[in-house]
């Protein structure tokens, strides 16, 4: 693992639990990065993120670099606010990682949120481990964004399959890069 | 000439070029991250993770740690005063309850493991999926809902982090039992025998062969 400051990472925590959120910001600070920022609910985090796209300035912080929310909450749950900030006009960022933090991770709950474009996953309880694994992977492994009729989020899959083992073979005729920046 | 035809003419394209669908679009955007990251700035070494760092978010987990249970005594406070008011409540009032107790069990099933109590998050979870939307609220299901306040509330009062041992098991145990003397087990299917009324024909179906 490389030696990562994260003091230059806005994050933005949404959770509806003060004990919770109160201790994810305390990790995230003490593993280095510079700006937590945290709002209660989907809603709240709407709100915030609407004002940093319209006036930064008035918001204290130009963008934000990643999302860590809560899945459960009222009324506007972690999908809800998934679905905004990738789906939404408004969105300041569209690309913006996100991760799902919840106490449910069966497999049905994780497929729902890796089709809304979920970047990453995060089972509650969750360990400073596996939180520092997340914060890495998303520094090291970023995946290129795919649009299509029905999906638009980080390519779900992560690495190259064998074609055999393919389900879905795409010709390269169908494929368009729109953006590339690497 | 087709409009297609013709624009695949002017840009030297092939027919099928022009014809194409696409079906997916890719965007590959500069790895922001990372440059915020560091790696690559002057100065910004390729060594493993700085341990202070992670020392210092273990000791800050730590801290939490020994603050948890004074958040599970509030929280199971708040779910007795839940089950109070469903007890004397009925219908809306008593699921309206359900609910607040299916979510605060939500939320100790989520920490119980972050804080070192894996016991909390055991029977957060067992309490959570019991008082679910669909879940019956019954004055049985009010003496589950107590077995669990009870149960977590021995977990914190002697402090048992980890599986707890043979405390643990226990414990385990006498939630269950409680569980299953307040479950009404659903009435036995009748057989045919209990029957009164005899089945005068019995259609067979022709079985595919």
């Amino acid at each position: 693992m490389a030696n990562y400051s994260f003091d230059m990472f806005n994050v933005l925590v949404v959770e509806d639990n003060r004990y919770m959120r109160s201790m994810l910001r305390t990790l995230l600070y003490a593993i280095g990065v510079g700006n937590v920022l945290t709002t209660s609910d989907g809603g709240e985090a709407i709100e915030l993120l609407r004002k940093i796209k319209e006036a930064p300035a008035a918001a204290g912080v130009s963008s934000i670099d990643i999302i860590f929310s809560n899945w459960q909450m009222e009324p506007v749950d972690g999908t809800m606010l998934l679905k905004w900030v990738r789906r939404s006009k408004e969105s300041p960022d569209r690309f913006v990682p996100f991760i799902m933090v919840s106490g449910f991770a069966d497999f049905q709950r994780v497929s729902v949120c890796r089709d809304l474009g979920v970047t990453e996953f995060l089972a509650k309880p969750y360990s400073v481990d596996s939180l520092l694994g997340r914060l890495t992977g998303l520094v090291e492994r970023p995946r290129q964004f795919v649009l299509t009729e029905n999906y638009f989020g980080p390519d779900r899959r992560r690495r190259p399959s064998p074609q055999a083992l393919e389900r879905r073979v795409m010709k390269e005729s169908e494929m368009e890069i729109i953006y590339d920046d690497r | 000439m087709t409009t297609a035809e013709q624009t695949a003419q002017a840009t030297g394209e092939t027919e099928t070029d022009a014809k194409r669908i696409i079906k997916v679009r890719l965007f590959r955007l500069r790895n922001k991250l990372k440059e915020k990251a560091g790696v690559g700035r002057a100065g910004v070494g390729d060594s493993t993770i700085a341990t202070e760092a992670l020392e210092k978010a273990l000791s800050e987990m730590k801290k939490s740690q020994d603050e948890y249970p004074d958040w599970v005594r509030a929280t199971l406070t708040e779910l007795a005063d839940d089950l109070k008011a469903a007890t004397d409540g009925i219908d809306e009032e008593r699921r309206k309850r359900f609910r607040h107790i299916s979510a605060l069990a939500h939320e100790l099933k989520g920490q119980g493991g972050t804080f070192g109590y894996p016991l909390i998050s055991v029977f957060g979870k067992s309490l959570n999926e019991l008082t679910d939307r669909e879940a019956n609220i019954t004055d049985s299901h009010l003496e589950i809902v107590k077995a669990h306040i009870d149960v977590m509330r021995a977990v914190i009062k002697d402090r048992i982090a980890g599986d707890g041992g043979d405390v643990g098991r226990e414990l385990i145990a006498v939630l269950d039992r409680a569980i299953k003397k307040h479950t009404v087990a659903p009435p036995p299917r009748p057989t045919a025998q209990s029957n009164r009324i005899p089945l005068k024909a019995t259609v067979t179906r022709p079985t595919k062969k």
